[in-house]
């Protein structure tokens, strides 16, 4: 089973700023440094707003998940398990529990793992490329950089394609190479 | 100090005469294996008759059926030992004394070198927390920033939970008690054989896993500045905790200076040991070699003579293995059996992986 994305906020403006911060909740699952539309709750009182899958048309003003904060293990019964890991990529934001999301603006600095992409782009990833929101997937798409930045979608530029280390997985010795992107936001 | 199991703990509160004496016999037991003095003030025959008294005893008084009269009387032996309320208390003192004998057996053991344990209980779950090994990177800036680009380092957590390993033999009270039989030294069997089993699944873990290394952590032929790299990149990743240099006794008997322009002497450190203690500064430490029965070529051995490992046993050791709960053991009756055969069948759950944030490497092809 793959890892789920997992991001370092490592500068960005919802730091400081809270109104780019949203409590909000999805019928599917959203990994960390997933994109999603968020919409109003519509009801006084409710600060939950409805994340959605991004569609076609609608793929600017997006928000991105930040790494599950309950960091929970769902087994088939539908029953949630805390405490298990320290492995942050073991986790996702479960289907229907709040997360948090924040929105990303231009100039952001974020670290992305791989798997933030979407499977099929991840090996042709390079400096320069762009990594945008695309229609019915959470995970970003990879625009290679001959092509200019894509135009109606949240976009950041690949900055880097570097490597963060994990304790090695049972069997192994040494560490984990685990592939990430620097990238930085050039389009909300 | 190793560890004491909770069955053990309060089979020693209530008699404390036999578990001592057992724990005086493995320790013995364990010493002689290593090729040091033992059985000195006590000799192994006067120390196994006195654990079968004191098992004998404690079977008793356990069961609160008393010994036959006349213990010379085979019949009324054998009568004593069908009555299933003995059996059982029999195979439950005989597994505590399994467990009263394991950890020690384990830690004297050059498993401890490779090795941790973790003992959990029945049905737990081991839980290994691995940290990060590694250092933030640190950036230049100005002064007037409040800070720079967060960084995290992210840890990863490995689990184990116990696997069943049964042994069945062919020991019965019967012999015990009539003086043919020594739960002593069938308690040590067991224990040993398990001590065997744990030291193949561990080494079978690591020299997979070693097998697996690339680049700068395996080097594919000896000399001793390859070998001085290979230690100081281990060093170097393992954040500075000195590493050893690990091998059968054959294998460490190559590990000497490229440059053959050495003498020895008869009686240099070499020479008595096969193999020199220390190398450029880094240990060197003989993996006790063992006989490996399952292979079809007889008289082969288990550990791989021409492969030296480097690992830091101080920063964290390359396998853990997790036990679980106590030992189990029970009898079949003779009379439940068509041919009357009698087993004894000893369970202990436990399991055995790879699981570190440390760096080593290995070395092939030696010279």
């Amino acid at each position: 089973m793959a890892n789920y994305g997992v991001i370092n906020e490592a500068r960005v403006q919802a730091q400081n700023i809270d109104a780019f911060n949203r409590t909000a909740q999805a019928t599917v699952d959203v990994a960390g440094g997933g994109l999603v539309a968020l919409a109003n709750s519509g009801s006084q009182g409710n600060d939950v707003y409805t994340a959605t899958v991004p569609a076609t048309g609608a793929l600017t003003g997006l928000w991105m998940a930040y790494n599950p904060s309950n960091k929970a293990i769902a087994d088939v019964a539908g029953n949630t398990y805390t405490g298990l890991s320290t492995d942050p990529r073991v986790f996702t934001n479960i289907a229907n529990k709040p997360f948090a999301a924040f929105k990303p603006k231009v100039g952001d600095n974020i670290v992305l793992t791989a798997e933030c992409v979407a499977s099929g782009s991840i090996a042709s990833v390079a400096a320069g490329d762009y990594l945008n929101a695309a229609n019915a997937q959470t995970v970003l798409a990879r625009t290679a950089a001959a092509s200019g930045i894509p135009t109606s979608t949240t976009t950041f530029v690949v900055d880097y394609v570097g490597y963060i280390s994990f304790p090695a997985s049972k069997g192994s010795i040494g560490m984990e190479q685990q592939k990430v992107f620097g990238v930085t936001c050039v389009q909300e | 100090m190793a560890f004491v199991f909770n069955n053990v703990k309060q089979f020693s509160q209530e008699n404390n005469k036999l578990h001592d004496a057992m724990v005086e016999y493995a320790r013995n037991y364990n010493e002689q294996r290593r090729g040091l003095k033992a059985f000195e003030a006590t000799s192994k025959e006067r120390m196994e008759s006195a654990i079968n008294a004191g098992f004998i005893n404690e079977v008793a008084k356990r069961s609160r059926y008393d010994l036959p009269t006349d213990m010379s009387d085979k019949t009324s032996v054998m009568r004593y030992c069908n009555n299933p309320t003995v059996q059982f208390f029999a195979n439950e003192i005989a597994a505590i004394m399994i467990d009263m004998i394991l950890p020690q057996t384990l830690m004297t053991s050059s498993i401890s070198y490779i090795t941790e344990f973790e003992f959990k209980d029945l049905g737990d779950t081991a839980k290994f927390d691995l940290k990060n090994n590694q250092y933030y990177t640190v950036s230049k800036a100005d002064y007037r920033k409040r800070n720079t680009n967060m960084q995290k380092l992210y840890g990863r957590t490995v689990t184990l939970t116990g696997v069943n390993h049964m042994i069945t033999i062919g020991q019965n009270l019967f012999d015990i008690l009539i003086g043919f039989g020594s739960i002593a030294d069938d308690v040590m069997k067991a224990t040993v054989s398990m001590e065997r089993q744990m030291l193949f699944e561990s080494y079978d873990a690591f020299t997979t896993a070693m097998g697996n290394l690339s680049g700068n952590l395996a080097v594919t032929n000896y000399s001793s500045k390859s070998l001085m790299k290979l230690c100081q990149t281990v060093e170097a990743y393992n954040q500075g905790r000195k590493p050893v240099i690990l091998g059968t006794a054959v294998a460490l008997n190559g590990v000497l200076p490229t440059n053959a322009n050495y003498r020895y002497l008869f009686d240099d450190s070499y020479v008595k040991n096969g193999y020199l203690q220390t190398l450029n500064g880094y240990d060197v430490v003989p993996l006790s070699q063992v006989a490996d029965p399952t292979n079809p070529t007889p008289y082969s051995l288990k550990l791989d003579d021409t492969k030296i490992y480097v690992a830091s046993p101080a920063s964290d050791k390359i396998v853990k293995t997790a036990i679980f709960g106590g030992t189990f053991s029970s009898t079949n009756d003779a009379h439940d059996m068509a041919n009357k055969n009698q087993f004894q069948t000893i369970e202990k759950s436990w399991e055995t992986a790879v699981i570190t944030n440390s760096v080593a490497g290995i070395v092939t092809n030696l010279g």
